[in-house]
């Protein structure tokens, strides 16, 4: 992709359109840039949360027997972990970078609904405001796991409604977000700019909003039927009333698998930008790419039914479901095979977002690898519910997602804040982090294959070693990650000056702003050749 | 594409092979309770629940101080251990009385969701005698951790011998609902049915989990009516992980727990009158034949 000089040369007059002064400019601010910040710290404030909640797990685990906590308390927060980092750190990260990158990348100066782009943003903090304080009503946070199953979740106490009315919040935000991204994208491309020219990370956000549009609304109804079958009488989900409990998880999952996509995609977007940046070479099999992408959206609503095998669903749908989960694997490895062709031949250096993306790509695949396990249903007639699942998803959501979400914000950071980051502390994170993470998920798949079931607090003495190193691998891991947070404030507080262009192999419209870039970004459209 | 297809064809067959539930020598139903399970032997016409072991269930308390690697198969044993004969084809039909769970013994090499109001089936044949050890692999609320499963195959005689005591076993419960006991007979009885059943919420203190689990220890039900009490136990609490005892336990032991938590912790002390201190298993089935209030 080729463009020309960005027409920038007008910023003198720009000055009168800066951001208000003091608090009232981020309550009110309608500018991409700073709701993409906002968006971002909240994920990593959630990250820090969430990660909590896991050293509390982690803890209560390190030894067999209750050292430490309630097992209705464990429940609540291995619950409440997995609905703060899936909704309050993956997806606001991932749209906190779209929000930054996007209109910079697509040459236009800003989101096409800047207000609406604000309210999305501000409901994030009430909604999590309202999960986090269910933990104080009586009875406790919620404790029935994300997957919010009934009848179990229909036993949650006073914490019921308000967790409903977050997941509708957050589901309510998502929308918007999406919405706001689709509209800018298709309106707001600067001349020249057609689709096949556009970065890969404003692809993978297209289609992750159109699958964002499609499944938020089908969670928002689940829990729906929970909220009116807890308060109004209906039977949904109750078979004394004529109802099915697995009828609910066939709806949750036809949302929860595009969501797993959603989680995924926006981050396999951020590493096809890192690679070729750090390889100086272009993306190899760009189309493929783009069909891949796409390819993998179309095919995520038609496997849900793979979380649920051992619901004793008839032969055939699990055969359909197996064969489908099966096929997912194709345009999967299509992406990885062009990731590594990128690299192949190119003249790589190893900075800490290209450190980040390479180890997304070994462990992503590993992570891929066991979902293949899982996905083939007599296996998974073993593996379903145990720790060998907890492995699976956290190596494709940690070393995917979130080293996926670090390797941008390593790669944006000196663009966002005109300052360098601190290269050998960001070298420190990533090898502290990539070491760490493996120690904490590996032996999970052990315990899992050895018959150890999830979501449990307590277990047998057999289990001990590989539980006491995976606590070990989850404290190291969690205090790394403050040595991101001290990076981003040094960063931010100053440094070595960055150019514009920031790396030598960068290559797009966002490279040819200043850094940092004008508030506005681009006033004038630029035109691509 | 050809790996995925090589890997699709085996499954494929392996699949069909567990699904072929039919014709099987034997069936036991398998109901998941929150947190046991229980066994129904469609063919011999006899039924038991098994929970968690006494000393593992000492030892998992919050800070209980007994360390798991002192307690034999931490977490691991049951009461009662089902047992199936060798070489036989066995249907298991899963299903449950509150929430989801899961069956699972990781040497069958599958586990089924057991779900109210539905029954799904699965079948196994064990080959090697011997004891295989499970536990409930779907979240199921605060003890999902404590409901293992145990599973003795024997010889097709010793099988036949246990069945022979278990049914007898069954007789012997149902005629102790004509029995009268004294208050100390029911006190005894009534620790061990409530330390099995009701001690994982309300506490071996009787004090509750507070906000979670209300304190039965001078409670207003505990130490009012003994027939309010009594409905409490035997029908539960809707919408609460308090679930209908009076399907679960024999008269005999409902009458002792009642007892049991009437007497305990001081409230004999708040009780108006002396005949509200105990019930008898007549009494109990009294209640129970007339239905829910």
């Amino acid at each position: 992709m080729s463009t020309t000089a960005a027409t920038v040369g007008t910023l003198a007059d720009e000055h009168h359109h800066g951001p208000q002064a003091g608090l009232m400019r981020w309550l009110f601010t309608t500018n991409h840039k700073d709701i993409g910040t906002l968006y971002l710290l909240f994920s990593l404030l959630m990250f820090l949360v969430g990660g909590a909640m896991a050293l509390v797990v982690r803890l209560e685990l390190m030894h067999p027997g209750l050292q430490y906590v309630e097992p209705q308390f464990f429940n609540s927060m291995t619950t409440m972990h997995a609905l703060i980092m899936i909704f309050g750190v993956v997806m606001p990260g991932a749209v906190g970078l779209a929000n930054w990158m996007i209109p910079m990348m697509i040459g236009a100066p800003d989101m096409a609904l800047p207000r609406l782009n604000n309210w999305s943003f501000w409901i994030l903090p009430f909604a999590f405001s309202l999960l986090l304080l269910t933990l104080l009503l009586p009875g406790g946070g919620p404790a029935g796991g994300w997957t919010m199953y009934p009848p179990l979740m229909l036993q949650t106490q006073d914490a019921f409604p308000f967790v409903i009315f977050a997941v509708h919040l957050m589901g309510l935000s998502s929308v918007m977000g999406a919405i706001n991204i689709i509209a800018t994208i298709f309106n707001m491309r600067a001349p020249g700019m057609t689709f096949m020219k556009l970065p890969l990370f404003v692809w993978t956000w297209i289609i992750t909003a159109f699958l964002l549009i499609a499944a938020m609304p089908v969670l928002a109804g689940a829990v729906t039927m929970l909220l009116t079958d807890r308060y109004f009488g209906t039977s949904f989900f109750n078979a004394a009333g004529g109802g099915d409990p697995v009828l609910f998880q066939h709806v949750f999952w036809f949302f929860g698998h595009p969501e797993v996509y959603i989680l995924i995609l926006p981050a396999f977007g951020i590493i096809s930008q890192v690679i070729p940046t750090f390889s100086r070479k272009p993306l190899f099999g760009y189309t493929s790419m783009v069909y891949a992408t796409a390819a993998i959206a179309f095919l995520s609503f038609f496997v849900w039914a793979h979380h649920m095998f051992t619901v004793g669903m008839p032969l055939t749908g699990e055969l359909f479901f197996m064969y489908a989960t099966m096929s997912i694997a194709v345009p999967t490895g299509v992406k990885i095979f062009n990731w590594i062709a990128t690299m192949w031949r190119g003249s790589l250096t190893f900075e800490t977002p290209m450190l980040f993306a390479v180890a997304f790509v070994v462990l992503f695949s590993i992570g891929g690898f066991s979902g293949l396990m899982l996905g083939i249903t007599p296996a998974d007639f073993q593996y379903h519910d145990t720790y060998f699942v907890v492995a699976h998803f956290h190596y494709v959501l940690v070393p995917g997602s979130i080293f996926a979400l670090m390797a941008g914000a390593y790669l944006w950071l000196p663009k966002w804040t005109g300052h360098m980051y601190n290269e050998t502390l960001g070298k420190l994170h990533f090898w502290l982090s990539f070491i760490f993470i493996n120690v904490l998920f590996f032996p999970q798949h052990f315990l899992g294959l050895a018959g150890m079931p999830r979501r449990i607090p307590d277990y047998a003495v057999r289990f001990a070693e590989f539980n006491f190193i995976s606590s070990l691998g989850a404290f190291a891991f969690g205090l790394s990650q403050l040595i991101f947070v001290y990076l981003v404030i040094q960063c931010v507080r100053g440094g070595q000056r960055a150019t514009d262009q920031v790396w030598e192999g960068a290559e797009g419209l966002e490279w040819t702003l200043p850094s940092p870039p004008p508030y506005h970004s681009f006033t004038t459209a630029p035109v691509v050749r | 594409m050809l790996i995925l297809i090589g890997m699709a064809v085996p499954a494929t067959r392996v699949l069909i092979a567990m699904e072929s539930t039919g014709n099987p020598d034997m069936q036991i139903k398998v109901t998941g309770y929150q947190w046991k399970w229980r066994y129904d032997y469609l063919d011999e016409g006899f039924g038991f629940f098994s929970s968690l072991a006494a000393d593992s269930n000492e030892a998992r308390q919050l800070r209980s101080g007994i360390s798991p690697h002192t307690v034999p198969n931490y977490l691991l044993e049951v009461d009662e251990p089902l047992v199936v004969p060798v070489g036989k084809k066995i249907r298991f039909l899963t299903t449950a009385s509150d929430v989801i769970h899961s069956w699972w013994v990781p040497a069958l090499g599958w586990k089924r969701d057991a779900i109210p109001g539905f029954i799904n089936s699965s079948w196994a044949r064990i080959d090697e005698p011997g004891v295989y050890r499970g536990q409930c692999a779907e979240l199921c609320g605060r003890d999902h951790a404590f409901m293992p499963i145990v599973l003795r195959a024997v010889e097709e005689q010793e099988y036949r011998d246990w069945v022979v005591q278990m049914q007898q076993k069954q007789q012997d419960s149902a005629s102790e609902a004509n029995q009268t006991f004294s208050l100390d007979e029911l006190m005894a009885r009534g620790e061990q049915v409530y330390t099995t059943n009701c001690s994982a919420c309300h506490q071996a203190g009787g004090q509750g989990i507070p906000g979670a689990f209300p304190a039965l220890a001078g409670s207003a039900i505990a130490t009012g009516a003994l027939q309010e009490h009594a409905r409490k136990v035997l029908y539960g609490k809707a919408g609460t992980a308090m679930a209908a005892f009076g399907v679960q336990l024999s008269a005999a032991e409902l009458a002792a727990v009642i007892t049991y938590e009437r007497n305990a912790w001081g409230n004999d002390q708040q009780l108006a009158e002396a005949a509200e201190r105990m019930g008898q298993p007549a009494d109990i089935a009294v209640q129970l034949a007339q239905g829910v209030p």
